[in-house]
């Protein structure tokens, strides 16, 4: 247990005696960071989180944002977005699956049907320990997302050596959900006049996961890694899916019975952080019957039992009346029981309404805490190291000729961040469901038609940088702006954003400093590049202590998604070139800032130092021309610039999914600005248009910076300047 | 009008598709959960589907468990009655587990002795022979495949009635165009009656044009097509089911 010494006095003191254990350990997980957002809670204040589209702002376990309406029924999207970290480094196949388990759950219990999952993967390089990890992180997601039916629809794969001892697997769940059908996570207002059972939901409990969430917010010690183990869950997606079509047929009962319900997944915490908050969260109490849980296991301790992080569960709090035909879908209509041992629903305890939350065990009482304690708003006192943050510096660009940048051209192409990353989405499935419009590999965003006969489509990005290493401001709000560029560039329009913060120890005053630079540039980008409203970030999650003992924490990472919505998917475009002799057009401006980006590795001994900025105004009107001329249906191709800068674009653009792509293009920049035009990571976009249509299209930039870069050609291969710099 | 029964097993993931791929074809399904199907309700389908997943885990191996199942029993019954069956993906599995597709077991992914684990991509195959799904398709088709457990093995591979090879786009079918090491590049086969179809890969994500991407039908770009849901190259192979089934009924009529 790692209740802090300090805790522990906090929490004798609040309630006059010592803690029972039982109440230490729902205590300890309830106040760890991982639940409570201790460190970061009034830092996250700063993030915009309301606008006239969010139905379920954040605070609930996934957060809602209207989506479309047809046949007269109005949708939203369900969107979760979590960090299984510390897990995957330890028991990498199993952290990974688990961390899909957990996120879609969050979206399963609001009611809604997951249409797709997003993983950001942030792996070591150069040891077979990271090259170990990476490949089992792999497998895990794609041992979770196939068989529960859920396409992976985006993703990103990062290596950089701050990781080696600690992995990060970010993932994300985006559902659909008439809104008419929304379940929350609290117990209805129903419950004052109307008796309410807990009903626990799912696999039969047992010891894995004990210590789950409080193992997260802790720093790892290689040498505990054996200890540790018993903290990662085991994952069961095949029980999963028998889970969900049972939650389906439970909301189709409660509609038709028309019934108020609330559910919450049990992550971590267990059963102890799921019935407190389910019933806090609208001012009632619980008391829960430990001896009533259905366990694949005898005599378990009381504690392993309130808190253990088994997967695959869910509690429900259902009128009274209602208890028996509820139990009756999961334990006799789909027979769960016969499908994994004492699985299936068992009323666990009863909704009360004196706050208080209490556990028996045995005929005895083993906790009896005042709400308030568990749901306190815990908070920790941070320092920060504050460092100056460079606004507007510039580097020197090196002076290069066309023969010398097609040298590091090769560089470029060689690095990692240039790499197709088909050896990774190969395995993870991107077409169940039938819906895919477009897939992992054929653009940065995926796009999904979820509603069956409806042409409105989700469009969805996550991504990250390594601009932390030099300037955290930057790398939030280039998360941000990368993520909505790469929503618009397959034609969609940015409706909400979500975040994972992962960071190193928050005890660490220049660590700390980085999280409140990077969440001020997350909550920068969101408020600069929305419309009249800003775009609202919906869900999110913080995962601290990336660090291990040896003293190496990541790079400041913030990952960002993003999530468009388009009128009709036919206006989706992807980024490989479609024909030969049309325009190439770039958008967007290049500067000499090269801090953090390719190229800095390429050139390491070019000490370049200004990280990329992201020029909002500017930004916001390259996105919103761009988004026009796609909907103008004037774009053949669209991609973003970003990691790699204009070369690695146009090698997208060039190679296409899976490098199937047969057409080449052949630019023409300036001498002068070369090395700049080429490498630098500064925003934008390059357009494929027809050449018929370019000038029309181009007298519409009005301010945006536009230029005509060159034409396609019938070979796959890139000619800077007529020299040619890649041949397939 | 005819109905196709969609038989689904504890882990079964791509009914959804499946059911939609039947009724765009203007078939009436019928869900048939193996749990909890009744006999009446079996008999009472004239055709059988059962879509992919994973089916009890794939424990042991995939479509073990699920072949074992009473409404496997009825199945084995309803084929020598020749009713109609499809099994994709995971059913085609569970049809060579249980024998209704004699002769056939499907195995982990393998080429060269090297494992290559799960799969998810877009492949060629070229469609020939006897089966009443695939009749007149004799043409080379894209379609997904998305498995890890799909390499045909034959006890006597003379005796096996493939109707599907995996092949390049233009139907050659050469060792680098097999994606999962299966024997002589198949891809699905067929019984001795052609009333059975079992492929690994899933012609209920290619049955409308729209969920082609776009380096596999550029002609097609989705910014082109006016009609949101123009039939894919699949749609033939779930028309052909329900042409066999509505001229049965007139038969029966």
């Amino acid at each position: 247990m790692s209740l802090s010494q300090s805790d522990c006095n906090q929490l004798t003191q609040l309630l006059g005696r010592v803690p029972t254990e039982v109440e230490a350990c729902v205590v300890d997980v309830m106040w760890s960071e991982h639940c409570s957002y201790k460190s970061t809670r009034p830092l996250l204040k700063r993030f915009p989180v309301r606008a006239p589209s969010v139905v379920v702002g954040v605070g609930e376990d996934a957060g809602i944002v209207a989506f479309a309406e047809h046949n007269g029924r109005q949708y939203g999207l369900a969107v979760s977005h979590e960090s299984h970290n510390h897990p995957s480094q330890i028991l990498p196949i199993e952290g990974a699956a688990t961390g899909v388990g957990g996120v879609v759950r969050d979206v399963y219990c609001m009611g809604a049907d997951v249409i797709g999952v997003l993983n950001s993967l942030h792996f070591g390089q150069g040891t077979w320990h990271t090259e170990h990890i990476a490949n089992q992180v792999v497998q895990g997601v794609g041992d979770y997302a196939n068989p529960l039916g859920v396409p992976v629809l985006a993703g990103e794969t990062v290596y950089h050596p701050s990781y080696n001892e600690n992995c990060l697997v970010n993932v994300a769940a985006v559902g659909l959900v008439p809104l008419d059908h929304i379940i929350h996570s609290y117990v209805p207002e129903a419950a004052k006049t109307e008796p309410y059972d807990l009903i626990l939901l799912g696999k039969s409990t047992d010891a894995t996961g004990f210590g789950g969430a409080t193992f997260s917010s802790v720093t790892l010690d290689q040498s505990d890694s054996a200890t540790n183990i018993g903290a990662v869950q085991v994952h069961d997606p095949f029980l999963k899916r028998v889970v969900v079509n049972v939650l389906n047929a439970i909301w189709a009962y409660v509609r038709d019975a028309d019934i108020a319900v609330g559910c919450k997944d049990l992550g971590a915490g267990g059963i102890a952080c799921a019935t407190s908050e389910i019933t806090s969260a609208s001012g009632f109490g619980a008391r829960v019957i430990l001896d009533q849980v259905n366990q694949s296991v005898p005599n378990l301790d009381p504690k392993v039992i309130a808190c253990s992080e088994t997967q695959e569960r869910f509690c429900l709090a259902v009128p009274r009346s209602h208890s028996a035909a509820i139990l009756a879908i999961a334990n006799e209509t789909y027979a769960m029981g016969d499908t994994y041992p004492n699985a299936g629903a068992v009323v666990i305890g009863e909704v009360v309404q004196a706050p208080r939350y209490v556990v028996e065990s045995k005929g005895q009482v083993v906790c009896d805490l005042p709400i308030s304690i568990i749901t306190t708003d815990v908070l920790v006192e941070r320092t920060s190291a504050n460092r100056a943050v460079a606004f507007g510096e510039f580097d020197v660009a090196p002076v290069h000729t066309v023969d010398t940048v097609a040298a590091l051209v090769q560089h470029v192409i060689a690095h990692e961040a240039a790499r197709p990353k088909a050896y990774v989405y190969r395995r993870f499935d991107h077409g169940v469901r039938g819906d895919t419009i477009v897939s992992p590999g054929e653009a940065g965003a995926g796009v999904v038609a979820p509603i069956p006969g409806c042409l409105d489509a989700v469009a969805v990005s996550i991504d990250s940088n390594h601009y932390g290493v030099l300037n955290s401001y930057q790398s939030g709000a280039a998360a941000v702006a990368e993520a909505v560029r790469n929503v618009i560039a397959v034609g969609g329009d940015p409706v909400a954003l979500t975040d994972c913060l992962n960071y190193g120890n928050p005890e660490n005053p220049d660590v700390f400093f980085d999280i409140q630079q990077g969440i001020q540039g997350i909550a920068d980008a969101a408020t600069a590049l929305g419309g009249s409203d800003p775009l609202p970030v919906i869900s999110g999650n913080v995962s601290l202590y990336n660090e291990s003992k040896t003293g190496s924490s990541v790079c400041p990472s913030p990952v960002v998604l993003a999530l468009g919505k388009m009128a009709d998917f036919r206006q989706s475009v992807t980024m490989v070139f479609k024909a030969v002799g049309s325009t190439v057009v770039w958008v967007g401006k290049a500067q000499a800032q090269f801090g953090g980006t390719v190229i800095a590795d390429v050139l390491p001994d070019a000490n370049f130092s200004a990280v990329p900025e992201v020029d909002f105004a500017l930004e916001k009107q390259q996105n919103d021309w761009c988004l026009a001329a796609i909907q103008s249906r004037r774009v053949l191709s669209c991609h973003d610039i970003a990691t790699g800068g204009l070369i690695v674009t146009l090698l997208d653009m060039v190679r296409g999914a899976g490098g199937t792509g047969t057409i080449g293009c052949s630019v023409t920049v300036p001498e002068a600005t070369l090395f700049t035009d080429c490498f630098s990571e500064s925003g934008g976009y390059v357009l494929e248009v027809p050449s018929d249509s370019v000038a029309g299209l181009l007298s519409t930039a009005g301010s945006v910076p536009v230029r005509i870069l060159g034409e396609t050609v019938a070979q796959p291969l890139i000619s800077v300047n007529k020299k040619t710099v890649y041949s397939q | 009008m005819a109905t196709v029964g969609i038989i689904i097993f504890p882990g079964t993931n791509c009914e959804r598709e499946t059911h939609a791929a039947l009724s765009f074809s203007g078939l009436n399904t019928r869900w048939l959960p193996a749990w909890s199907c009744q006999l009446s309700d079996f008999n009472a389908c004239d055709a059988y589907v059962i879509p992919g997943g994973f089916s009890y885990q794939d424990r042991v191996r995939a479509g073990a468990i699920a072949a074992t199942s009473p409404i496997v029993e009825w199945l084995r019954i309803a084929n020598e009655a020749q009713k109609p069956i499809l099994g994709i993906c995971n059913g085609c599995q569970i049809l060579a587990q249980s024998g209704i597709i004699p002769n056939t077991m499907l195995a982990a992914n393998q080429k060269n002795t090297t494992s290559t684990g799960f799969i998810c991509d877009w492949v060629y195959v070229s469609v020939t022979g006897q089966s009443l799904f695939t009749r007149g398709i004799d043409t080379i088709l894209p379609i997904p495949i998305n498995h890890g457990e799909g390499r045909f093995l034959f006890k006597n591979t003379n005796d096996a009635l493939p109707v599907m090879h995996y092949c390049t786009s233009d139907g050659r079918q050469t060792d680098a165009a097999n994606p999962n090491g299966s024997t002589q590049n198949i891809a699905a086969v067929t019984n001795a009656t052609g009333n059975v179809l079992a492929i690994m890969p899933h012609p209920e994500r290619g049955y409308l044009t729209r969920q082609l991407p776009h380096h596999i039908a550029p002609n097609q770009s989705k910014t082109l097509v006016h009609d949101p849901q123009a039939p894919g190259p699949w749609h033939r192979l779930f028309h052909n089911l329900a042409t066999h089934l509505n001229s049965q009924s007139v038969t029966h009529a």
